[in-house]
């Protein structure tokens, strides 16, 4: 028998820690509050760059529109339905939270795409539709293969570089967690070159991987074993949860005055 | 324990390497943080490359005086072999460990990841692949690379001890050129190498050029630069508070300060040893060797001990350890991965490691002539042949 006695995960260890030393960031968020299964500690996820395009077409358009680039975790497989994937919910919370506002958030996620697969469409899929930000999901199909880390991140440079000169606000996000493919793959390098990415360009990021791991580090979710009813339920929540926080890392970048 | 001229350095020092490269390869342990590649810009795989080479020379150049070329170079190829079937091994180890996360993890949010399972359906392409060494999940990169290091010095050692400056001069040319022009050799499915070869054979053939003296090979007298040791010590001094610094940095933020970042990514990849890696790894040799002399008491303590025998049974305790990081990181996933659970694994782990260690060695010491158990079909000097792993 070994739990219990072996004390809390070393991601709330480390964020305990962390959250002792740090300054608090303001909570200036106006937003209801998380269901309890979607919480994470207050430093988790980093404090928003901020989102000038996204600003600037919600205050003289009154609209908002994202577009959502990724592989199947942003087209939304194994949950319910398209409705249920991260840029549904996305859509329909910051929906909620700016009256007034027509917010589109476009899915082009598709299953198996390297962050050079996504590049290649980058002109019809997302140019094309003009958005003012972009979420950028990616780093799963490079991890399973094993792909050059130097390549992913060249790819993912080059991206940004032409989003950004298109006048589009980008937010990276990186790969999904659980205990079982975690055991087989190793997502560390690919996780954190998305951070290095998001760092030397000064990008939001949003880190999808730490945060689904303090969910099942805290037993707020279990992705194993269950049947599929079961886990198509827990995809959906997954996804819901997903899109509040994104939608908290977006309000709070838009409301954030450029540097 | 071994005859008292042995260097117990590098026994030592390897032995410590074997248990850092073990604590390294489980992920999100608090116990790797006490490990070289947080203090240093390299790491234990700098320091066992470093050494194998030291040793290679030092073992299969003394049989090419004794024996010849043509022996020495058959018992490397045998080396060889031994560590291809120990990579064959972890291979089965990877597989066993994805049919079972495969056959129980079933969730199609996962869809993406679970490619990583396909080889199941097909399995014969990824078995070639490993066999001829181009399928490298995260724990089987290194061995591939020691064992192209190893077969390639079974031509290289005969010109090194001929020809030293040249087989330098040439290994540094070609050191040079894959750390710029980054060529590799590719893996499966994708990618390169994570130990280029091409770059890493330069630590491998530096530790090796450095024992020629051991095998009385007389080298040309080296220009050492004035105050060397000042400017290692200096040197690693600096590393260190850096390296200390970005720590504390990290654990206060959750950042590494940007422009150590970009220094790293532009000068501190490990896969091809950029200048960084190298320099600081010889510079810690070079303070280390100069400040721990080789009848140093501290190898004569009960708690070096342990750490020599691994580093006397290398080959084994590499193997074993690389098994056991695996398994401690799957028991850590799923049973408990708190701190207290990492810091028993990673015990036990060591434990089993020293305990294989003592009783490789007593074995060896059994099968020794007078402990009648030597097999007539063994080379005369196996005792220095094992010695030299």
């Amino acid at each position: 028998m070994f739990p219990v006695i072996f004390g809390r995960p070393l991601v709330a260890g480390l964020a305990l820690l962390a959250a002792g030393l740090a300054i608090d960031p303001a909570a200036a968020d106006p937003s209801a509050p998380l269901p309890p299964m979607c919480e994470v500690s207050g430093d988790l996820i980093p404090n928003s760059a901020p989102l000038p395009h996204a600003r600037h077409m919600l205050k003289t358009e009154h609209r908002l529109k994202v577009v959502a680039l990724g592989s199947s975790s942003t087209l939304g497989l194994g949950a319910t339905d398209s409705q249920a994937a991260w840029p549904a919910r996305l859509q329909a919370v910051l929906a909620a939270e700016l009256p007034g506002a027509e917010v589109r958030v476009v899915n082009r996620g598709i299953a198996r795409q390297s962050a050079q697969q996504m590049l290649e469409r980058l002109d019809s899929d997302v140019l094309a539709e003009k958005p003012a930000l972009v979420i950028w999901e990616s780093g799963t199909a490079e991890a399973v293969r094993g792909a050059d880390v130097d390549e992913f991140v060249d790819a993912l440079m080059t991206g940004v570089d032409r989003l950004e000169a298109a006048g589009i606000d980008v937010i990276l996000m990186d790969t999904q967690y659980s205990r079982g493919t975690a055991e087989i793959i190793n997502f560390d390098p690919y996780v954190a070159a998305i951070d290095q990415v998001a760092v030397t360009r000064g990008l939001d990021r949003f880190p999808r991987y730490a945060v689904m791991r303090y969910w099942v580090d805290n037993d707020q979710f279990h992705f194993a074993g269950e049947p599929g009813g079961v886990a198509r339920k827990m995809a959906d929540q997954v996804y819901d949860c997903l899109g509040r926080l994104l939608a908290r890392t977006i309000l709070q970048g838009i409301a954030e005055e450029q540097r | 324990m071994a005859a008292t001229d042995r260097d117990l350095r590098l026994d030592f020092f390897r032995g410590l390497s074997l248990l850092f490269i073990f604590l390294d390869h489980i992920p999100d342990n608090v116990v790797s943080y006490f490990t070289l590649s947080n203090i240093a810009f390299c790491d234990a795989a700098e320091v066992f490359v470093f050494i194998s080479g030291f040793t290679a020379t030092f073992v299969f150049g003394g049989l090419i005086n004794r024996y010849g070329t043509a022996f020495a170079a058959a018992q490397i190829l045998k080396r060889c072999w031994t560590l291809y079937v120990a990579h064959i091994f972890l291979f089965m180890i990877f597989i066993a460990q994805v049919s079972y996360t495969a056959a129980r993890f079933n969730n199609s949010m996962f869809l993406d990841e679970m490619r990583v399972a396909e080889f199941l359906q097909e399995p014969y392409i990824a078995v070639l692949k490993a066999v001829v060494l181009q399928f490298q999940p995260e724990f089987m990169n290194i061995l591939p690379l020691y064992i192209v290091l190893l077969l390639g010095f079974a031509a290289v050692l005969p010109l090194l001890r001929a020809q030293p400056v040249l087989v330098m001069a040439a290994s540094t040319a070609l050191y040079i050129a894959a750390a710029t022009l980054h060529f590799n050799f590719r893996k499966f499915p994708d990618g390169v190498w994570y130990f280029n070869p091409f770059a890493w054979q330069f630590i491998f053939l530096i530790g090796a050029a450095l024992a020629l003296r051991r095998i009385g090979v007389q080298l040309p007298a080296l220009h050492r630069p004035h105050r060397l040791l000042w400017l290692s010590a200096t040197f690693v001094a600096v590393t260190v508070a850096i390296k200390l610094a970005m720590t504390f940095v990290y654990i206060r933020t959750g950042e590494f300060p940007q422009i150590v970042l970009r220094l790293l990514y532009t000068i501190g990849d490990k896969t091809n040893l950029e200048p960084l890696r190298l320099l600081n790894f010889l510079a810690l040799a070079h303070v280390t060797v100069n400040v721990i002399r080789r009848d140093h008491p501290l190898f004569r303590t009960a708690w070096a001990e342990p750490v020599i025998l691994c580093g006397q049974n290398s080959l084994h305790i590499f193997c074993l350890g690389i098994f056991l990081s695996v398994l401690a990181h799957f028991l850590l996933s799923e049973i408990n991965n708190g701190v207290a659970a990492q810091i028993i694994a990673s015990l036990s782990g060591i434990l089993v490691m020293v305990g294989t260690a003592y009783l490789m060695s007593w074995a060896k010491q059994r099968a020794r002539p007078g402990g009648g158990h030597i097999s007539a079909t063994s080379p005369p000097d196996r005792p220095a042949i094992q010695g030299g792993e």
